[in-house]
């Protein structure tokens, strides 16, 4: 009859008293399981939509930044293009696996036909078409490799033409399509030079025509994922949309020379307008990293790094645009963890305690019988593990499933609803990310899951047993006060 | 042959700045094989002489050898453990426990060798208090008050110690139940020569024993 059969028959016989504590762990288990649970969650979803997202960052202009110092108004002078020399010196950094940079340009059409949006309500700069043109010093552009659009037809700029500049790019196939054009034809960009008057009517007139190669044709990859928001008919959205199906994939070599060839014709027709102009090339670097796990520390050593005006984005920050609602369930769940933890240290260390106290009798005759303390200790802490363990196994079970009810309720809700609405209205006013990584709060909602996964047991486990162990603390104390004389005799 | 000396003991209780001598330079011997009561009026110090015995408390001063040696330095644990056995007024039995398990915690606690067949031993120990089989397997609680202080009897031998000791051992039982009981203490001196030193305020008992000793102011005096 040594103490592990004492603590045993103590727990099984006594119904009553086991009961009162398996109820009391039981609950309190339940509160530690369940924000375990949804804190795992959230940590999962983050994980799994940043890997998804990749791990790419890239230089951009801070246009809220920009905005803000020009009194709230979008007429700012922009900062100098990015230098090649700090683009190298970032890549340089022992985060990088490799790193791209891509030249940009953007025309204004005359009879080249352009993708349009088709919300009648909204007039996109009036009757103004224009086109992006993104370089790349890669055969396979930052986009296609994010995977944000795919090649459907034909084929990607082979090394040679990046390296010679030949006029050869990759189109969207809606606006191939809107042209009547097809793989192996020229098109005929032909661009404008528009100048507005004192009385706010705008004049055109005829600039450049450029005639390149169509070699391939892309759709977009994740606007294809998105047709409930289509449907929805969100203006951000098609803006996005719109953004993407105008532009033009070619060698950073070709697009240098077509933004060369533009501001020099510009010169030539309205040499007031463009007297100050340089030829100043937008760069947008790139860069892959080794893993996405080095994002931050990356962004830190680049912002170091870059010129002012400028800002680090990585494609993971989408996430931290639109998953602000999964964030905040974290945080509230991480609270919920600790404030748990100690309120079932105190309240079991005081049932445990009131038991003690109930039995201390017991534990007289223990010590008259010259029972070594540490015996009796070891009786009281595998009484509390009997039941606690029970209690817990059944509250790892129950635990996850109010977290699973209590996120879908948070999901279901207002709140959230309005923080989507919040991180929407941010995505819209930065515009498409040269990232090209695109994600809404749907996703991420899709993704949430709140599963009984191992890692879930075994933290819930640990954490649920330490609790245990340390709320025996101050019953053990007891213990070792007890005096035999004064309880038997 | 003297198993237990109490020498010089002195003992009191602080009540406020009074302090309440119970126990002054007391000095008394016990043998095994010797059936012993101690008498006294209530509040005498007959109970705190026997805590004192039993290593449940220490005195202020003087020394308890048992076997010549103080139990201070054998351990008061390994004392309570090895050496002695105590039956209480109210039995004090683990009360979710059988008489036999009660029995059994016993001979676990103990670091004296026993026979291996635990079981079998403290079935027959309580046999032979009076005790079946049956009752044996019942919880304590569902046991009379004379055969509680029977397990606790059979609990007290189980560790195989030199000496019992008991204090008011029937004070809550019926005169017929007391006389077994004290034929049993008399046997356990006699026939399995133990050291047996009950505490009571029953005169009766006390002329059964081999020996008596009176508590008055401090001084353990002969009964005759």
């Amino acid at each position: 009859m040594n103490y592990l059969k004492r603590a045993w028959y103590s727990v099984s016989r006594r119904k009553g008293k086991s009961f009162i504590l398996f109820t009391v762990v039981f609950v309190l288990g339940n509160v530690i399981a369940g924000a375990i649970a949804i804190q795992q969650s959230t940590g999962n979803v983050e994980k799994k939509m940043k890997q998804q997202l990749g791990a790419t960052v890239s230089a951009e202009m801070d246009i809220d930044k920009l905005m803000e110092e020009g009194d709230g108004t979008a007429s700012f002078t922009g900062p100098a293009p990015l230098k090649e020399e700090t683009i190298k010196q970032i890549g340089s950094s022992s985060y990088v696996k490799d790193y791209d940079y891509s030249y940009s340009g953007y025309l204004t059409v005359d009879k080249f036909k352009t993708y349009q949006m088709k919300n009648d309500n909204v007039s996109v700069n009036g009757d103004i078409a224009s086109l992006n043109l993104k370089g790349s010093n890669r055969s396979e552009a930052a986009d296609f490799k994010n995977k944000k659009i795919k090649l459907v037809e034909g084929r990607l700029v082979s090394k040679d033409e990046i390296k010679n500049g030949k006029a050869v790019a990759v189109i969207s196939k809606k606006v191939a399509d809107e042209n009547g054009l097809g793989i192996g034809d020229q098109m005929v960009i032909d661009t404008k030079m528009v100048s507005q008057n004192a009385d706010g009517t705008s004049e055109s007139q005829e600039a450049l025509k450029h005639s390149i190669e169509i070699v391939g044709l892309f759709e977009p990859i994740t606007l294809d994922k998105k047709k409930s928001d289509e449907k929805k008919g969100g203006i951000q959205q098609q803006f996005l949309e719109m953004d993407q199906f105008n532009t033009i994939y070619m060698s950073n070599k070709l697009v240098r020379s077509i933004n060369q060839q533009e501001i020099e014709k510009g010169k030539e027709l309205d040499p007031d307008a463009y007297k100050d102009e340089e030829v100043q090339q937008q760069i947008t670097p790139i860069y892959n990293l080794k893993s996405p796990d080095d994002v931050e520390a990356f962004k830190e050593e680049m912002t170091a790094l870059l010129p002012e005006g400028y800002k680090a984005t990585a494609s993971t920050d989408e996430f931290d645009k639109v998953g602000g609602s999964v964030q905040k369930l974290s945080t509230i769940s991480g609270y919920v963890v600790i404030l748990s933890i100690i309120a079932s240290l105190l309240i079991i260390s005081l049932v445990v305690v009131l038991f003690m106290r109930d039995r201390k009798h017991e534990w007289g005759i223990y010590l008259s019988l010259g029972e070594r303390r540490k015996h009796i200790m070891q009786q009281v802490v595998l009484e509390l593990l009997f039941i606690s363990l029970v209690a817990m196994c059944l509250s790892l079970i129950t635990g996850n499933m109010l977290g699973k009810l209590i996120s879908e309720s948070l999901v279901a809700s207002d709140a959230l609803t309005e923080l989507q609405q919040a991180a929407g209205n941010q995505l819209f006013i930065s515009g498409s990310s040269s990232l090209g990584a695109s994600l809404s709060t749907e996703d991420v909602i899709n993704n949430y899951q709140v599963k009984f996964s191992l890692s879930y047991i075994v933290t819930f486990l640990i954490s649920g047993i330490s609790t245990v162990l340390l709320s025996a603390i101050l019953p053990l104390t007891y213990v070792m006060r007890l005096n035999p004389k004064k309880i038997m005799m | 042959m003297t198993i237990l000396k109490a020498k010089n003991i002195y003992y009191f209780y602080q009540d406020g700045d009074q302090k309440r001598i119970i126990l002054n330079d007391t000095s008394v011997s016990f043998e095994k094989g010797q059936f012993y009561t101690i008498l006294g009026d209530s509040g005498s110090g007959k109970t705190t002489f026997l805590s004192l015995i039993s290593a449940l408390d220490e005195p202020k001063s003087g020394e308890i050898l048992y076997q010549g040696t103080d139990i201070q330095t054998i351990g008061y644990g390994k004392y309570r453990r090895d050496d002695v056995s105590i039956i209480f007024q109210n039995y004090n039995l683990v009360p979710y426990l059988t008489a036999l398990e009660n029995v059994l915690v016993a001979m676990t606690i103990t670091d004296n060798s026993l026979p291996k067949n635990h079981q079998e031993v403290a079935y027959n120990l309580l046999d032979y208090i009076g005790i079946n089989k049956n009752k044996a397997d019942r919880v304590v609680t569902q046991l009379s008050g004379g055969e509680q202080q029977r397990v606790a009897i059979a609990r007290a031998l189980s560790t195989n110690v030199d000496i019992i000791l008991a204090d008011e051992p029937t004070g809550n039982l019926d005169q017929e139940m007391e006389q077994e009981i004290v034929n049993i203490f008399k046997d356990l001196a006699v026939t399995h020569n133990k050291c047996v030193i009950v505490v009571t305020h029953s005169k009766e008992i006390a002329q059964q024993s081999d020996k008596t000793f009176f508590l008055k102011q401090g001084e353990l005096v002969h009964y005759e």
